[in-house]
């Protein structure tokens, strides 16, 4: 089974960078963006930068059917994204409905085949690769050059997985010059025709080409690192000893293809005779872990170069070290399944390894020093297992963040709680409908003072406008009047009522015309009072409406504390569902873990086999070599005596 | 002993599209799948219910943080003041930076203002292109309604090859 390399680490750069570019280049853009989606455009691409991809689609809109696309290039950009992310996180069936809805209303040519890439490159992840090579082949001239590598490098995988190796040479010919997609590329020809040839020549060529293709970049420098230490491992297969060391040479020794590149450095000494410096190689692959291959052969053949050097005690020294190494790793390793079954693969390797605390100046090495890091490397390394652990550190990731959400929930529910209840205890001292019934009283009220003033107006009342005073006045000159009438009438009254009578009526005259003199003033007044009580009237309607407001508030938070607890409801739900669904696949991969350590365990059992052997045979030959010394020796002296 | 394969990167993997053996997904993905489109959604619904609740669109005020200066300026930290009091301090990662470099733009602060006159202050702190520390303030005023108010910051190129310029703009 052939392994594939994926230059998925930067392939987010090359995306992104072609989002970007596309956008400067664009043909069909139209003038005018939205602004909200170029600032969702921006925002989503620092999360993607970040690696932070569910991030990133809860700010996105995936899935919607509104018309703000029209006009508006960052809509489809966004879709992308949403594209790219859901392809990470292997949300298949989310990338696959916002294909769906880009195909419906899409009009851009450049949208059109990078949608289509998406939609080859979805198909090779589900691993349907006549439909990936069916979709790839289709695209069209408008793909922007960005993406031209990416599509043809996943075209040439798909052929590649379908053994056309014939026809994938061709499609990785036409890719870019400088690009590590071409390299990715050839790689993973070479490793096919290593598979198949048994001349590595056409491999070989593959690799040099591949080689040529790396650049300076962690990425590239890594690939570098794997093609030159294949292409050694290849040709020390055909025992080319020398080709084999220039090769192996350009590992770096800080890169994680140095323990495998040392022990194959050391291999090639070896088949060249040169013993001593094959053990000075091994000796420097004894410091990485047991697991990293390579190493554990290291011990071993250290011990193997001595006794080949004639070097018996270095070579008992060495076969002894590496049957101690070997108890210690296998020890480790019991421990390890032990705690692995007992407290499932998270817990024994993935999380307890993040949480261990490393001093900064081992982090360098961590990955190869570490007995424990170096296992979990080695496991990741298996596409099974590493498929498996991303999916449940992910869903881990998940429950964090639905347990973030549901403090946050907590939180809002007490606070529109709060909110509620303080409306509610306002609406306790008096009903809105009392209000209500008051403030329309008092509207009744000033519109009878005006039809007052204004009938006063029309009809020249002008004591009706009068003040209080005044009006008691009148009333008393009346009352007055009224009763010295009633007396005249009754032949009570004196002499003097008809002079007391004329006064009355001067009197009367005298308050008339007092009030004529004042109408206007008083018209003025009773203006004022009017506007006195609009203004009355309008604070009551603003404090009537506030409070309307507080009880429309208070039902709106009804709303939310209803929207709220459906939230936590089914952020509860969800959370049982990904701890369920946890709790399954670590116990999976536990066992998957197991297997694997237990496959590891087997092989150093067998190197410690080997290297007692070894070393018993050694001490056999010593013992012999000494007695036949010995016998010689007495043999000699006999003859003489 | 010659042992042929291929190893992958650790850290490689830990980045890379999850296609390694590109095999149909099995069950378990699917179910997988189908839990993250729903914790997607829901933590979509959480977002806005928060915005809603503690950002009202009449009273919100979003900070955003951009950099588009090819000069060799490397920002270390950033603080933001609103009306004089602090709002947020920022200290960047390398790959925050690099998200920045190459085109993200960073939610810087999110809170509520009242409509009126108010007063940004942000303070940029890093490395210039001559490896000196610097330490720049910009101020900026600006009048806000009642509607959302969006504001940029933005290190942009300058005349001078060792600092950027550093700006605060709004989004109108």
């Amino acid at each position: 089974m052939i392994s594939h390399m994926n230059p998925g680490a930067y392939v987010l750069r090359i995306l992104v960078g072609g989002l970007t570019g596309m956008l400067l280049l664009s043909t069909v853009a139209q003038a005018d963006n939205s602004r909200a989606d170029y600032l969702l455009y921006k925002e989503t691409l620092y999360h993607l930068y970040n690696n932070d991809h569910f991030k990133a689609l809860n700010l996105l809109e995936s899935s919607h059917t509104g018309a703000t696309h029209i006009a508006n290039k960052y809509h489809n950009l966004n879709h992308l994204l949403a594209i790219q992310s859901s392809l990470h996180l292997g949300m298949y069936q989310q990338a696959e409905e916002i294909l769906e809805h880009l195909n419906f209303t899409n009009r851009e040519p450049t949208i059109r085949e990078i949608s289509r890439m998406y939609r080859g490159k979805l198909s090779y992840q589900q691993g349907r690769w006549q439909e990936a090579v069916d979709t790839l082949r289709k695209l069209g001239p408008e793909i922007p050059d960005e993406y031209r590598d990416e599509t043809y490098y996943y075209l040439a995988m798909a052929l590649m997985h379908q053994g056309q190796l014939q026809q994938a040479a061709p499609v990785l010919a036409r890719m870019g010059k400088e690009s590590l997609w071409t390299a990715y590329g050839y790689y993973n020809l070479a490793m096919e025709y290593a598979a198949i040839d048994t001349d590595p020549s056409r491999a070989l060529v593959a690799l040099r080409v591949a080689a040529a293709m790396t650049n300076t970049s962690p990425e590239g420098l890594a690939l570098s690192d794997q093609i030159h230490l294949s292409a050694g491992q290849l040709a020390l297969r055909e025992g080319d000893y020398g080709k084999a060391m220039t090769f192996l040479q350009r590992v770096r020794v800080k890169g994680e293809a140095s323990p495998e590149a040392i022990y194959a450095y050391g291999l090639a000494y070896k088949g060249l005779g040169q013993y001593r410096a094959a053990v000075q190689m091994w000796h420097r692959a004894k410091k990485y872990a047991l697991v990293i291959p390579g190493v554990a052969e290291s011990f071993q053949a250290v011990a193997y170069g001595f006794e080949r050097e004639n070097l018996r005690t270095s070579a008992l020294e060495s076969y002894v070290e590496a049957v101690s190494v070997y108890d210690k790793e296998l020890a480790y390793l019991d421990k390890l399944i032990g705690e692995l079954q007992q407290k499932g693969a998270l817990e024994a390797l993935l999380e307890g390894h993040s949480e261990q605390q490393t001093d900064w100046f081992l982090m360098g090495d961590v990955i190869t020093n570490t007995p424990k890091a170096g296992l979990v490397g080695s496991l990741m390394a298996d596409e099974v297992f590493y498929r498996r652990a991303k999916t449940v550190l992910e869903l881990r990731e998940l429950q964090k963040s639905l347990d973030e959400g549901a403090d946050k929930l907590k939180i809002f529910q007490g606070m529109v709680q709060g909110q509620r209840q303080r409306a509610e205890r306002s609406n306790a001292t008096r009903s809105l409908r009392e209000k209500a019934a008051a403030l329309n009283k008092l509207v009744a009220e000033r519109n009878a003072l005006v039809s007052e003033i204004e009938s006063a107006e029309k009809d020249q009342d002008y004591f009706r406008l009068a003040p209080p005073k005044m009006l008691a006045q009148k009333r008393r000159l009346e009352d007055l009047k009224g009763e010295l009438v009633r007396l005249q009438q009754q032949g009570q009254a004196g002499s003097d009522t008809a002079t007391k009578l004329e006064e009355l009526e001067l009197l009367e005259g005298a308050l008339l015309w007092q009030a004529m003199s004042d109408f206007d003033a008083n018209r003025q007044n009773a203006r004022r009072a009017v506007a006195a009580l609009d203004e009355q009237i309008r604070l009551y309607k603003e404090g009537l409406k506030r409070f309307n407001d507080r009880l429309k508030g208070a039902s709106e938070s009804r709303g939310s504390v209803g929207r709220i607890e459906s939230l936590r409801a089914r952020t509860t739900a969800l959370s049982r569902q990904l701890q369920q669904l946890v709790k399954e696949e670590n116990q999976v991969l536990a066992a998957l873990a197991v297997e694997r350590l237990q496959e590891h365990r087997a092989r150093i059992q067998e190197h410690r086999r080997q290297s007692q052997v070894a070393l018993v045979n050694l001490l056999d030959d010593i013992a012999v070599r000494q007695v036949n010394r010995v016998a010689r020796s007495t043999s000699e002296r006999g003859e003489r005596l | 002993m010659e042992r042929f394969g291929i190893r992958f990167s650790f850290l490689l993997i830990w980045l890379v599209l999850p296609l390694l053996t590109a095999q149909a997904a099995s069950s378990v993905e699917e179910r997988a799948a189908a839990l993250k489109k729903q914790v997607v959604d829901l933590n979509r619904e959480l977002f806005e219910l928060e915005e809603e609740l503690l950002y009202p669109a009449n009273s919100q005020v979003v900070v955003f943080l951009a950099i588009n200066s090819k000069r060799g300026f490397q920002l270390d930290s950033v603080e933001l003041k609103l009306n004089g009091r602090l709002a947020t301090t920022y200290l960047y990662s390398d790959r925050e930076i690099s998200a920045l470099n190459r085109g993200g733009v960073q939610r810087l602060y999110m809170g509520n203002l009242g409509a009126g006159s108010h007063r940004i202050e942000a303070v940029f702190n890093g490395r210039g292109a001559n490896d000196r520390y610097y330490r720049q303030q910009v101020t900026y005023d600006f009048e806000k309604q009642h509607t959302a108010k969006f504001v940029e910051l933005v290190v942009q190129d300058s005349r001078d090859a060792n600092l950027p310029d550093f700006v605060i703009r709004e989004f109108k």
